[in-house]
């Protein structure tokens, strides 16, 4: 029997949340997506299992030929089960798409997760590369190379015109779909969130919340993306995103320092009593969590915590999600089971952290 | 302007200059856009349906005004079209927003050419191109593919007497696909 890769990852840190990268205590991780097909095969939702096996095959023989990564592995999705399905999901190396597909998918990640190849989510291919910080134009090259070697085996489905041929016309000519993760607990107490939201989605990108299941983001990270891909350069597309993602940083500093000056007693008091509920509770929902963490990563931005470091705090965004709690613990847990255990694991990452 | 979600608030958000399309207006709160950020994501995310439903009503009013007329069925006055390669046709196409398969983009390409121009900063690709690679690749190579794929299975099952069947396959496959290509260089 192969040793399950997705224990293999449990011994190690999140890459991307545990490195240090530019700008990274605003700016938590670069992302680049890039949406591949091959020629003559339909796309996977109009495919025909047959078809779906042929791009599975196809893909997965490239990869090896073109020798992309040195260490990776090959995942068969359709027999791994939900739980180690749902750590994939947690820790962004597959989509939610790809999570909730029935079909025939497999996945080919690098050991160090930071490259991912998604294979029948929407399109054949879908591969990311991903690096803490902001850090586009590395990602980019990173991705950039894989696509350039994986195109030297498989036959990708390009038009003239159109660029790369995708299953949405969202995406097509460069399939490009570039993002950074950020941290705007500055913006949304300082009440400025909604205005700069505006303005971005008015250049023509993204924003969402990375937890917004509900009517608000949990945790005040936000995802920013472009979302024309036709017509531009890849470059100058994320040369774009990076622009407008240098300018939020320096709001959501100003609006830091803002706070610091003018409320101080009711920054310190919010970063405090959030601590407090992290270090010392023994039930704790998900998003009491995740709202506790921002405010701690606040803290730990501003030098209010000695003893904690932002690697810790990043890392717990990730394994405080039901899918690596019920990993940790080795068993499946209910709602009000995890909430205990959550409050368990985080109690004690925070307390070796102040042994340190 | 009242928002048209809660119908209480200034509507301060007009998604079309999101999508840049003079068309399709939303004209909401920021409370709702919140809301809606959070939710579904379409504020920020095309919504193809929209578009499309748009297109659909200029393209047979006729009046080259562009005003989409509300509460008119898409699909009606589409003519109806089906890709001969896979099957889908425009009723799929304007259900799901997607495509079925790359020959769609020549099928669909009237619909298309309208929609894009809405979601995208340009209309002609100007990014990277696949590598020589890329060319004279056909749906033999494909299969072979996968056969060298199953190759791989069977000799690490040690299936040597399937995986000698595979080998063969692959080499004929393999001879067929050349064949062709010289009869062509003959002519
Ligand atoms: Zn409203
Ligand atoms: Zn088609």
């Amino acid at each position: 029997m192969q040793d399950n890769p997705i224990d293999k990852l449990f011994e190690k840190r999140v890459s991307w949340l545990a490195d240090s990268g530019p700008e990274d205590d605003i700016a938590i991780s670069s992302r680049i997506r890039l949406a591949r097909n091959i020629q003559e095969i339909p796309f996977p939702s109009n495919a025909s299992v047959d078809h779906l096996d042929s791009s599975i095959a196809a893909a997965l023989v490239a990869v090896e030929k073109a020798k992309c990564f040195k260490k990776f592995y090959e995942i068969d999705m359709t027999k791994l089960n939900p739980l180690d399905k749902q750590v994939l999901l947690e820790r962004r190396l597959i989509s939610r798409e790809f999570f909730a597909r029935k079909q025939n998918t497999a996945l080919v990640m690098t050991d160090d997760e930071t490259c991912s190849i998604m294979i029948n989510e929407e399109d054949h291919l879908r591969m990311q590369a991903m690096l803490s910080g902001l850090r586009l134009g590395e990602v980019w090259n990173i991705i950039d190379k894989i696509d350039d070697r994986l195109s030297a085996e498989l036959p990708f489905a390009f038009d003239e015109t159109l660029g790369y041929l995708t299953s949405c016309p969202t995406n097509v000519g460069t399939g490009i779909r570039a993002s950074v993760m950020l941290h705007l607990p500055g913006l949304v107490l300082g009440e400025q969130i909604n205005a700069v939201i505006q303005a971005v989605n008015k250049l023509g990108l993204a924003v969402r919340g990375i937890f917004g299941e509900g009517t608000e983001s949990l945790g005040n990270l936000f995802q920013i993306s472009n979302q024309s891909t036709l017509g531009e350069m890849e470059t100058q597309i994320i040369d774009r995103l990076e622009a407008v993602i240098r300018q939020i940083i320096n709001h959501e500093k100003n609006s830091r320092q803002k706070l610091l000056q003018n409320r101080r007693e009711f920054l310190m008091n919010h970063i405090g009593r959030s601590y407090g509920l992290l270090r010392h509770s023994y039930i704790i929902s998900g998003e009491d969590t995740l709202n506790s963490l921002s405010a701690l990563r606040l803290g730990v931005d501003m030098g209010m915590f000695s003893t904690v470091d932002i690697h810790t705090v990043n890392e717990l965004f990730v394994i405080v999600q039901p899918g690596h709690l019920q990993k940790y613990a080795g068993k499946e847990l209910d709602t009000s089971e995890r909430d205990i255990f959550r409050a368990t694991v985080i109690r004690e990452r925070l307390k070796s952290s102040e042994k340190k | 302007m009242i928002c048209e979600i809660c119908k209480k608030n200034e509507a301060t958000i007009h998604i079309q200059e999101i999508i840049n399309s003079q068309k399709k207006a939303l004209h909401i709160c920021q409370d709702c856009a919140a809301k809606k950020n959070a939710g579904n994501g379409m504020l920020n995310g095309l919504n193809l349906a929209d578009i499309l439903y748009n297109i659909s009503s200029n393209i047979n009013s006729g009046d080259g005004t562009g005003a989409a007329k509300p509460n008119e069925p898409v699909i009606s006055h589409v003519p109806s079209i089906t890709c001969g390669k896979c099957g889908w046709t425009t009723v799929n196409f304007s259900e799901r927003g997607r495509l079925g398969c790359a020959n769609c983009y020549t099928i669909f390409r009237d619909i298309l050419s309208l929609a894009l121009k809405n979601m995208h900063k340009g209309t002609m690709h100007v990014g990277k191109r696949p590598g020589a690679g890329n060319k004279g690749t056909n749906t033999a190579a494909i299969e072979i593919m996968k056969l060298q794929k199953k190759l791989e299975e069977h000799v690490m099952r040690e299936e040597y007497e399937k995986a000698a069947e595979t080998r063969d396959l692959i080499a004929s496959l393999k001879n067929n696909n050349k064949t062709p290509k010289k009869q062509v260089k003959d002519k």
